[in-house]
């Protein structure tokens, strides 16, 4: 069941007015029939992993909770990352490891096939695993308590707002919410609503938009690269752009409809995303992106691989191996690795830069003589790197991906035809793109969270008209779904 | 009062205000705005630019008035080769982007429930016999207008698994693409690069001679793209064939880029069904126009450009009088010459 789906405007309405009218006391049960019964919808085979993630989380943490002692608490730990990241790979990389098997053992000239297991990947399984490992993790740790009400527990795991698509919730966040009672608070169900509306225009005016000109780019026909191969150096270069802004729209819109649904239940859950295209560096950007993922892979591997040490040759490899294990958690494929390694060197360079050059240059009082770069100039060549890079994420193929770099790094072969820039859709569409881009662009002029109060209806209507009239078709699935 | 007292009746004020403050009056406006944009677009938008397929599904159902029409069927491919008034003033290209056989059977079926004894161009290309995949061809704006009006649409839909509940709904049924309406409507207005004639579309100009060669280079990557059909599908046409004896169903296979031809490997086997097509049926006749023509004839190496469509719809209109079936529009019962025992080949040259 999407949320841009027909099925969900009625399964929200319910399950809210319903939540409200229950005993406090038994709202956990019908929250967790409707988290499961939304997971559901996708294939009843699916329950039955996310059970096993919930029961063998949950029993290795009240066995964690018993145990003093940390270290005999390990077992209990391993058991559970066992099981938990072993159904994660078994489901998700499998088909990877043999396919990267077979290109490896072609490349020294060796004839192996690699089988080909028809395995579905469950809907969400990267979000909730990470989810339930993390209570794993922190109890293992002492960082949090154990839940012993299971009903409760299962219900973290599988919450319906945020259990597909995150944002990736910590126990000591959700689990406190789930339990307390909550009420019909006006202010805040006009603010979930508000959320709900923002996710829905970014998802369906900006994000499904965008998408069917980065699609005729990216179209693979027979030869699996024929729009690669097809388009213009400028269609590529638009269409880099065009997919980083359809990412983020889409994946932010998502986490805005999650945060904004469990509003409306009296349940906050943590923003995934903070204006991240007005990052003027990469660090700073990926403290507004996705962050509950980042903040994960900071608290649950790059710390305890040591984080940021005195050696930067050890930091560096540190910031290397989470961002290639970010890259792999993304997608079971080589183009994420790229994409994410990339972005990985990128902070690398920048700590080398804060290590080396800006000690250097402070050291020597040259800090002040140089002229600063204006912020407008950061934020832009920042994005446009970033955009060049989700080629890779985008792209069906390493090889699709070179073809278009290529183009694009060669603005001697351009041929500049409105036909080259617009594509098939023609002007109209890429009209309504640079339309859809310029709502998003007075979006971000809104301050965060900004209280809207007598003019919350006429800012409802306002986005409800704009969805209603420039959404494109609502049936498209959300691009992280894949992760 | 006790605390649940207290809780349960700061619950029902707070809801009472939302339901009053929010939900009543946003709920009003999407009502309102549903039923206008719903009424827009299905009696003025949808109806009136001439361009867009819902115009084309309006005109084929209406069964009273252009009885002496002769509508012609096909993909893109054939929308762009048609040039209906060097064909004749009795023409129409009812084309759509992307109609695959499922589209061409739903219109053929349309066109046959009507009391005409005119021809039925269908164009004879090497996807003509080509199931697509889940009703994938199908875009879905053109069929919105007349899903709770006709039931032929909508069990098209249904059988398609296209069909959604929202689609019966005034003002629900067109969200998500009422921008590609006015886009239709728009482009209709302001011709700047193409011309839309009599349900055809047409580039004004060829590419450059370099944007050319990338169309040609990437025709090549994409391999081989052979003529297949299905004995199933096969039953389904000669279905409608054979219940319309009146009717003439002409397959006439438009001029392709020569990058197309040499991708098509098994030109002879499409020959070959359509030869026993025509030898199975009264009424079919099948003409393969071959052509040698220059790039500029071509708008990509799929499409005819308005000049490519002209030259060859001027030679159709030609051949068609040689052959004896060509069609004014004055017949009322029309007589054919006797079958040729062989399908026609033209060779087309600039």
């Amino acid at each position: 069941m999407l949320f841009n789906s027909f099925e969900f405007l009625l399964f929200l309405p319910a399950t809210v007015v319903l939540y409200y009218l229950l005993p406090w006391r038994v709202r956990w049960i019908l929250l967790l029939f409707a988290s499961y019964l939304f997971y559901a919808s996708w294939d009843p085979k699916y329950l039955l992993l996310i059970m096993v993630t919930t029961a063998t989380t949950w029993y290795a943490g009240g066995r964690m909770a018993a145990i003093k002692d940390k270290e005999k608490r390990k077992p209990w730990l391993l058991g559970s990352l066992l099981v938990n990241l072993g159904l994660l790979i078994y489901f998700k990389y499998t088909n990877f490891a043999f396919e990267s098997l077979e290109q490896i053992t072609q490349l020294i000239g060796m004839d192996y096939h690699a089988p080909e297991l028809k395995l579905l990947l469950p809907v969400g399984i990267s979000f909730y695993t990470f989810q339930s490992l993390s209570y794993s993790i922190d109890i293992y740790y002492g960082r949090t308590r154990h839940e012993k009400h299971f009903g409760l527990y299962a219900l973290f795991v599988a919450y319906f707002p945020q259990l597909v698509m995150g944002p990736i919730e910590r126990s000591n966040n959700l689990l406190p919410q789930l339990k307390r009672e909550q009420f019909v608070e006006y202010d805040r169900m006009v603010q979930g609503l508000c959320k709900i509306g923002q996710g829905f225009f970014k998802k369906l005016v900006v994000a499904d938009r965008l998408k069917l000109y980065v699609d005729e780019v990216h179209f693979l026909g027979d030869s699996g690269v024929s729009g690669p191969l097809a388009v213009d150096g400028v269609a590529a270069l638009i269409s880099a752009f065009f997919f980083a802004i359809q990412m983020y729209c889409d994946f932010s819109g998502y986490s805005d409809i999650a945060i904004g649904t469990s509003r409306l239940m009296g349940v906050e859950l943590m923003e995934n995303f903070k204006k991240p295209f007005l990052a003027r560096n990469i660090s700073d950007f990926w403290v507004r992106w996705h962050i509950s993922l980042t903040t994960w892979f900071m608290d649950y591997v790059f710390v305890p691989m040591g984080g940021y040490t005195p050696s930067l040759f050890r930091t560096s490899v540190n910031l290397l191996i989470v961002a290639m294990v970010t890259g792999i958690w993304h997608g079971a494929s080589w183009t994420f690795v790229i994409a994410f390694g990339f972005m990985g060197v990128l902070m690398v360079s920048r700590v080398l830069y804060i290590m080396i050059v800006e000690k250097w240059l402070k050291a020597n009082n040259l800090d002040s003589k140089l002229p600063s770069i204006p912020g407008w100039v950061q934020i832009l060549s920042l994005f446009v790197t970033f955009a060049l890079s989700t080629t890779y994420i985008r792209a069906s193929s390493i090889q699709s991906a070179h073809i278009l770099l290529g183009k694009i790094f060669q603005p001697g072969d351009w041929i500049l035809t409105v036909q080259n820039i617009v594509l098939k859709n023609g002007q109209f569409e890429f009209g309504l793109c640079l339309f859809s881009i310029f709502l998003l662009f007075l979006s971000y002029l809104v301050p965060f969270n900004l209280k809207l109060g007598r003019y919350s209806l006429a800012y409802l209507m306002g986005i409800f008209l704009v969805i209603y009239l420039f959404g494109y078709d609502g049936s498209t699935d959300f691009f992280y779904f894949q992760f | 009062m006790t605390d649940q007292q207290t809780s349960s009746t700061s619950n029902s004020s707070h809801f009472r205000l939302l339901v009053r403050k929010i939900l009543l009056p946003l709920g009003a406006f999407i009502v309102v705005v549903g039923l206008i944009a719903d009424f827009v677009f299905t009696k003025v938008l949808t109806q009136y630019a001439e361009l867009s397929n819902s115009y084309k599904l309006a005109r084929l159902e209406d069964d009273t008035r252009l009885l002496n029409e002769i509508p012609i069927f096909g993909p893109s491919i054939s929308r762009n080769a048609y040039y209906c008034d060097s064909l004749g003033t009795n023409y129409y290209n009812y084309s759509m982007e992307n109609a695959g056989f499922i589209i061409n059977e739903l219109l053929l079926k349309l066109e046959s429930d009507k009391d005409k004894t005119t021809p039925i161009i269908i164009d004879f290309h090497f996807r003509v016999m080509e199931m697509d995949s889940q009703g994938s061809s199908i875009n879905i704006r053109t069929y919105l207008p007349f899903v709770s009006k006709d039931d032929r649409v909508r069990q098209f839909l249904k059988e398609n698994d296209r069909f959604r509940p929202h689609q019966d709904i005034p003002g629900g049924r067109y969200f998500g693409v009422y921008s590609s309406y006015v886009k239709d409507y728009l482009a209709e207005v302001y011709q700047p690069r193409k011309l839309y004639h009599k349900g055809g579309v047409f580039n004004k100009e060829a590419p450059p001679p370099e944007q050319m060669a990338r169309n040609i280079e990437k025709r090549r990557l994409d391999g081989p793209r052979p003529f297949t059909y299905a004995p199933d599908l096969e039953a389904r046409l000669e279905e409608i064939i054979r219940a319309n004896p009146d009717r003439l169903f002409l397959f006439i296979g438009s001029p392709r880029h020569y990058s197309i031809q040499e991708m098509l490997p098994n030109y002879d086997d499409m020959k070959g069904w359509g030869k026993r097509m025509q030898e199975r049926n009264d009424n079919v006749r099948v003409i393969l126009f071959e052509a040698t023509y220059p790039d500029r004839y071509f708008k990509d190496t799929g499409h005819l450009s308005l000049e490519g469509a002209r030259h060859f719809s001027g030679q159709l209109r030609r051949h068609l009088q040689q052959l004896g079936l060509y069609y004014t529009g004055e017949e009322s019962a029309p007589v054919w010459p006797e079958k040729p025992a062989d399908i026609a080949v033209v060779h087309l040259v600039e």
